[in-house]
């Protein structure tokens, strides 16, 4: 009986979160892009620093620890030490010795498709900190 | 008719359960797993993956016990079992205590971030914890070869393992097709991915190729081409040979596009594929290991 529950295990797994659209870990399979998106425009959260020559560097958030999804939420509670602290904690260890030199500056960058085809970018600063 | 069919899959189900595979697989699975979390126990800030998870559970998870917080302890404790499992020690106890870390650790984590790269390791060990046969082989034992008085009970688990990466594959075809209608071919979502992408990766290539119409036509269509079909590899023995190769290509290039490393842990499933049983004799064969005690036995006969 045990063979045919492992089989049973995998065809259920599988199908059910798919025919009931569940979105529960672990029975949620689906890659992330399956969902229709809005393909004409997609943005993304990106953090600059501003150095003292006016010039902007982008500061990478580690994938390690889940790139930007802390941020996304951090920003959602609205609270700039949360944010901050946020920042310190999930931006690339690689850039931390350099906080000092300006401050960081969050954007929102969107890439649009136009009816030509052609793609444009766009930037939106939403906050400015200081670490 | 019908039961033809039925006892073509059966034969196909048994043709992948024996016991010195399984075992084979059960090895290097737990080794690699233990590995991969080795490598991001050290990378990653486990303070920072705690804290994501919401304060009720992140208190849970801070929980001092001897000096290290609960979450710390479920990750080693996980990593450990997983050692513990791949050499066979205790039987099944250290396959069903890996488990137990495994989720206890990772799914609050992977609720909130990242479902879709764990949860097929989740399956595998939950596989593994049901199997009768799994434990049949030590490490030390599996260096020996397979052993008869072992082998000949059915067990499907290596089949079922063998399904997750095409149910997966499947399910993401009929996730795109549901979600996004037969258009999906047409490249217009896919470019759109690539370039949500490029804005966290700020990669060239991927931008160059997000902008061709004619890249992202082929890209879209050879996605739905592997996902529609990798389900071959579990019928067809011979296909698994050039199909999984291409498959880990797959799976690098959508690291190297788009930086989605599903290499890590998702990879591991592909084990499954291996023949272990083929190439333990093909490499005691090619090596000469294991044979010399029978060779000096029948020095005297040739001489004489």
């Amino acid at each position: 009986m045990m063979k045919y529950l492992c089989v049973a295990i995998v065809l259920l797994g599988h199908s059910v979160p798919l025919l009931f659209r569940l979105d529960i870990w672990p029975l949620s399979d689906y890659p992330m892009f399956s969902e229709k998106t809005d393909i004409h425009s997609v943005s993304e959260l990106q953090v600059f620093q501003r150095h003292g020559n006016g010039s902007e560097l982008r500061i990478p958030m580690n994938p390690a620890k889940f790139g930007n999804f802390p941020l996304n939420k951090a920003l959602a509670t609205q609270d700039v030490e949360k944010i901050k602290q946020t920042l310190r904690a999930s931006l690339d260890s690689s850039y931390r010795t350099q906080f000092s030199d300006g401050p960081l500056i969050l954007y929102r960058t969107s890439l649009q498709r136009e009816s030509t085809g052609k793609i444009s970018k766009n930037r939106n600063e939403i906050l400015r900190v200081q670490l | 008719m019908t039961t033809n069919r039925f006892s073509w899959i059966q034969n196909k189900m048994r043709a992948d359960s024996s016991a010195f595979n399984l075992s084979a697989f059960r090895f290097f699975f737990c080794f690699f797993a233990a590995s991969s979390y080795i490598w991001s126990f050290h990378e990653a800030d486990f303070a920072s993956s705690a804290a994501i998870v919401g304060p009720t559970i992140s208190r849970i998870y801070s929980l001092d016990i001897f000096g290290l917080s609960l979450f710390k302890v479920l990750v080693v404790g996980a990593i450990l079992s997983l050692f513990l499992a791949a050499l066979g020690v205790g039987r099944k106890i250290f396959v069903y205590l890996s488990f137990a870390c495994f989720v206890l650790f990772e799914a609050p984590i992977s609720v909130q971030v990242n479902p879709y790269t764990t949860n097929v390791i989740f399956f595998v060990l939950l596989l593994l914890c049901l199997s009768p046969t799994v434990a049949f082989y030590s490490a030390s034992e599996l260096l020996r070869g397979p052993n008869p008085n072992k082998e000949g009970r059915e067990d499907y688990t290596m089949f079922s393992v063998m399904c997750l990466a095409p149910f997966v594959f499947f399910n993401a075809f009929v996730s795109k097709v549901l979600n996004g209608g037969w258009s999906w071919w047409s490249g217009e979502t896919f470019q759109a991915f690539l370039l949500g992408r490029q804005l966290i990766t700020d990669s060239e290539v991927t931008l160059r190729i997000a902008k061709s119409d004619t890249l992202t036509l082929l890209l879209s269509l050879t996605t739905l081409a592997a996902e529609s079909t990798l389900w071959v590899v579990i019928f067809f023995k011979r296909s698994r040979k050039f199909i999984i190769p291409m498959v880990l290509l797959f799976h690098t290039g959508v690291w190297f596009l788009m930086r989605l490393n599903f290499l890590r842990l998702f990879s591991l499933v592909y084990l499954a594929y291996i023949d272990y049983e083929f190439f333990y004799f093909k490499i005691r064969n090619t090596f000469n290991l294991w044979r010399l005690p029978s060779k000096t036995s029948s020095l005297p006969l040739q001489n004489g």
